[in-house]
C-alpha cells in the first residue's frame, strides 16, 4: 500500500515539474506548482504510514495500549505547515500575476531582456 | 504562445525528467550497506516514539487515559504541532501574515463590479453565517481532542464573512479586521515572552496538571488555537475585502 | 542565555505593530535594528559561548533548539551590522508594508543563523523569500513586478525540493535536529545520501545565488530600490552563506566518495566566469 502512495505522489511531482518547465502562462505555472506541492505532501504522509496503522488520536485506554500501531504524527504536522505555505505562495503569486498582466499586457513569462 | 508548443523544449524537458526518474529508480534498487530510503522504518526508531509515549522529559514515565501527563492533548498531531514544535507554528502564522500583506500590497486597485445578490441569498445569509461561526468555534475549541484546529477553523469562520460579502451585507469593517489580526498576532508572541519570565523558556506550556480527554486540557493549546483561528479568519477575510471595497 | 530568542521575537512583534504606527515606523525600525545589534554584542561579550537554547523546554532532538557557537556569533554580528548600514539608505517611504517586510526579513535572517533544526531552517528561508519578493515588488512598475514574480516562482519550486529532502531525512534517520543528523548520518546508504544531498544543494543554490540559479539576481537588482539591494545582498546573502557552511559542510560531512567542497568550488568558479561575461555584455 505504501508503494502505491509513493508511486502516485512521485508521478504527481513529475507532472508538475513538466508543467513548470515547459509552460509560459503564469496561471498554468502556478497550477503546476500546486500539483508538485500536493505530490510532496502526499510523499511526506506516505513516509510516515505503516501497514494497518491507527490514527494518532487517544480515545480510551484501549488506544493507549495500541500506541505501537499508530502512524507517525510528525510528517502530518509538517504537512499541516507546508499546506499553509503553499496557500501563501499561491495567493501572493496570483496577485503579482494580476499586476503583471496590467504592466505587460500579457500573462506569458518572456525570456527577452527588454521585457523584464 | 508559440514557445509553449515548442517541440525542442518539450523534448529536452522530457529527457531531463526521465533522467531524474531513472536516478531515483537506481537509488531505490541500490544494494549498498547502511539505511536505504526503501527500508521499512517504523515510528519506533524515530523521535516520534517519544511524542506518542509522551515521555520526552522523563524516560520511564507512562500515562493512562484520564490521568495527567507531560502534554495532555488527546490528539497527538496537535500536541506535536502546538506543543513540541510550537515555534514552527508561530512562524507559519507569520508566513500567512507576510503573504497576505504582500497580496494587499501588489494587487492593482482597479474598478470591479459585483452583481447584485438575489433575494434568497440576501435573506438566508445570516442563518448560514451563524452556522459557519458555530462550526468554526467548535473546531478550534476541540482542536486538542479531534481532527481540526486553528487553521481550518479560521478558514471556516472566514467563509461566513465571504457569504456576507457575496450577499451585500456589511458585517465588519476592514479596519477592525486589521486590529483583530495584529492583536491576535502580538498576543501569541506575548504569551511566549510571558512563559519566559514565568518558567525560563520561551513558548513553554505553563498551564499543567489537567487530565487527558477533558474539554479543558492541553494547557495553552486551546488558547493558541483560538488566537490562530481569529488571526487566520481576519487575514483571509482581508482578501475578500480587497476585492469588495473597490466596487 | 535563553533570552537569545528575543533576536527573533522582537522584530516579529514590531512587524505587527507597524500596521498602526504610520509616521513613527522609521523610529521603530531604527530602535529594533539597534536593539538587535546591541543584544548581539551583549551575547558576544557575555562569555558563555557556546550554548544551546531549547525552545519550549523540550530537550534537543525532540524540540526546536537554537545553537550559538563561536562562528554563529560572528555571522550574527555581520547580519545585524549589514542591517544597520542598509537602513540608513531608507528614505521617505510611506507604505507601512515596506517596514513590515523589513522586520520579517530581519527576524528570518537572524533565525536562519541561529536555528538548529532542519524544518525550522526551511521555514525561515521561506519567510525570507516572501519578504524579499515583497520588497523587490515595492516600486510596482514593469521591471520590479516581473523580477518579483520570477523570483517567487523559482524559489518556491526550489523550496519544494528542500521539503522533499527533509522528508527523506526524516524517513531514513528519524530526526530533524542538525546535531542528531550529523551523528546518525554515517549509518546512511551512499546512494540515498547522494539523493538527499542533490535535493538539498539545489535548493540552497538559489539562496546563495550560484550559477545555474543566479539569473533572478540581475532582474531583481535592476528592478528594486538601493536599500532593498542592500537587504538582499547583505542580510539574505550572509545568512545563506552561513546556512551553506553549517548544513553542507558540517552536517553533511565529506562521506565516502562525495566531496561537497569540490562541487561548491567548481560551481562558484563557473559563477564568477559567467557573471563577468554577462557584465561585459551589458549595454550602458
Amino acid at each position: 500500500m505504501t508503494k502505491v502512495f509513493i508511486l502516485s505522489s512521485l508521478s504527481l511531482v513529475f507532472v508538475g515539474l513538466y508543467g513548470v518547465l515547459t509552460r509560459k502562462n503564469i496561471v498554468k505555472i502556478l497550477i503546476a506548482l500546486n500539483i508538485i506541492e500536493t505530490g510532496i505532501n502526499m510523499l511526506l504522509v506516505a513516509f510516515g504510514y505503516i501497514e494497518g496503522g491507527l490514527t494518532p488520536i487517544l480515545q480510551s485506554d484501549l488506544s493507549i495500549a495500541n500506541l505501537d500501531k499508530m502512524v507517525d504524527p510528525v510528517p502530518q504536522a509538517l504537512v499541516l505547515t507546508s499546506i499553509v505555505i503553499g496557500l501563501g505562495t499561491t495567493a501572493f503569486a496570483l496577485a503579482l500575476a494580476i499586476r503583471y498582466k496590467n504592466t505587460h499586457n500579457s500573462n506569458l513569462i518572456t525570456a527577452t531582456d527588454e521585457e523584464g | 504562445m508559440k514557445d509553449e508548443k515548442s517541440l525542442f523544449l518539450n523534448i529536452v524537458t522530457l529527457l531531463i525528467l526521465s533522467f531524474m526518474a531513472f536516478y531515483i529508480y537506481k537509488v531505490s534498487i541500490d544494494t549498498g550497506s547502511g539505511i536505504k530510503i526503501t527500508d521499512n522504518i517504523t515510528p519506533k526508531m524515530r523521535v516520534a516514539d517519544k511524542y506518542l509515549k509522551k515521555n520526552v522529559l522523563d524516560e520511564k514515565s507512562t500515562y493512562a487515559f484520564g490521568q495527567t501527563a507531560e502534554d495532555t492533548s488527546a490528539n497527538i498531531v496537535t500536541s506535536v504541532v502546538v506543543d513540541y514544535r510550537l515555534f514552527d507554528t508561530t512562524l507559519e502564522v507569520i508566513v500567512l501574515f507576510v503573504t497576505i500583506l504582500g497580496f494587499g500590497f501588489v494587487i492593482p486597485k482597479d474598478k470591479r463590479s459585483i452583481k447584485k445578490p438575489s433575494v434568497i441569498l440576501y435573506r438566508w445569509a445570516p442563518i448560514l453565517m451563524v452556522l459557519m461561526l458555530i462550526i468554526g468555534g467548535y473546531m478550534f475549541i476541540n482542536g486538542h481532542l479531534s481532527p481540526g484546529g486553528g487553521f481550518p477553523a479560521g478558514a471556516i469562520i472566514s467563509t461566513s464573512i465571504l457569504i456576507g460579502v457575496l450577499s451585500g451585507r456589511k458585517t465588519v469593517k476592514s479596519k477592525t479586521l486589521k486590529v483583530i489580526e495584529a492583536i491576535a498576532g502580538i498576543s501569541i508572541f506575548i504569551i511566549g515572552i510571558v512563559s519566559f519570565f514565568i518558567k525560563g523558556n520561551f513558548f513553554q506550556n505553563f498551564i499543567v496538571g489537567d487530565r487527558i480527554g477533558d474539554l479543558f486540557s492541553g494547557g495553552l493549546i486551546p488558547v493558541f488555537y483560538g488566537l490562530i483561528a481569529f488571526k487566520v479568519a481576519a487575514e483571509l477575510s482581508n482578501i475578500y475585502f480587497e476585492f469588495y471595497e473597490e466596487c | 542565555m535563553n533570552s537569545v530568542v528575543f533576536l527573533v521575537v522582537i522584530p516579529l512583534i514590531a512587524a505587527f505593530l507597524s500596521l498602526f504606527l504610520e509616521t513613527k515606523n522609521k523610529i521603530i525600525m531604527y530602535l529594533v535594528t539597534f536593539f538587535n545589534l546591541l543584544f548581539t554584542i551583549f551575547i558576544f561579550k557575555s562569555g558563555c559561548i557556546p550554548f544551546n537554547v531549547a525552545i519550549g523546554g523540550w530537550k534537543a532532538p525532540y524540540g526546536i533548539n537554537f545553537v550559538v557557537t563561536d562562528i554563529t556569533i560572528y555571522f550574527l554580528l555581520l547580519v545585524n551590522t549589514a542591517a544597520v548600514i542598509s537602513i540608513t539608505l531608507v528614505k521617505d517611504i510611506k507604505e507601512y508594508q515596506f517596514y513590515s517586510f523589513y522586520f520579517v526579513l530581519l527576524a528570518a535572517t537572524n533565525g536562519m543563523v541561529l536555528t538548529g533544526d532542519m524544518f525550522n531552517f526551511y521555514l525561515f528561508t521561506e519567510l525570507s523569500t516572501f519578504a524579499i519578493a515583497g520588497l523587490v515588488a515595492y516600486k510596482r512598475d514593469r521591471l520590479s513586478t516581473g523580477a518579483a514574480l520570477k523570483f517567487l516562482i523559482l524559489s518556491s519550486t526550489a523550496s519544494l525540493f528542500s521539503l522533499a529532502s527533509i522528508g527523506l531525512i526524516y524517513k531514513t534517520l528519524g530526526t530533524l535536529n542538525f546535531a542528531d543528523i550529523a551523528v546518525k548520518l554515517p549509518s546512511l546508504n551512499q546512494a540515498s545520501f547522494n539523493l538527499i544531498l542533490i535535493l538539498f544543494l539545489s535548493s540552497m543554490l538559489v539562496e546563495l545565488k550560484i550559477f545555474p540559479f543566479n539569473l533572478w539576481v540581475v532582474k531583481s537588482y535592476e528592478g528594486s530600490i538601493t536599500s532593498v539591494n542592500m537587504f538582499t545582498h547583505g542580510m539574505l546573502g550572509t545568512a545563506g552563506i552561513y546556512g551553506a557552511v553549517r548544513i553542507l559542510l558540517i552536517v553533511f560531512p565529506n562521506m565516502y566518495k562525495t566531496n561537497i567542497s569540490t562541487i561548491l568550488m567548481i560551481l562558484s568558479f563557473m559563477t564568477v566566469i559567467i557573471g563577468e561575461v554577462g557584465a561585459l555584455k551589458e549595454k550602458i
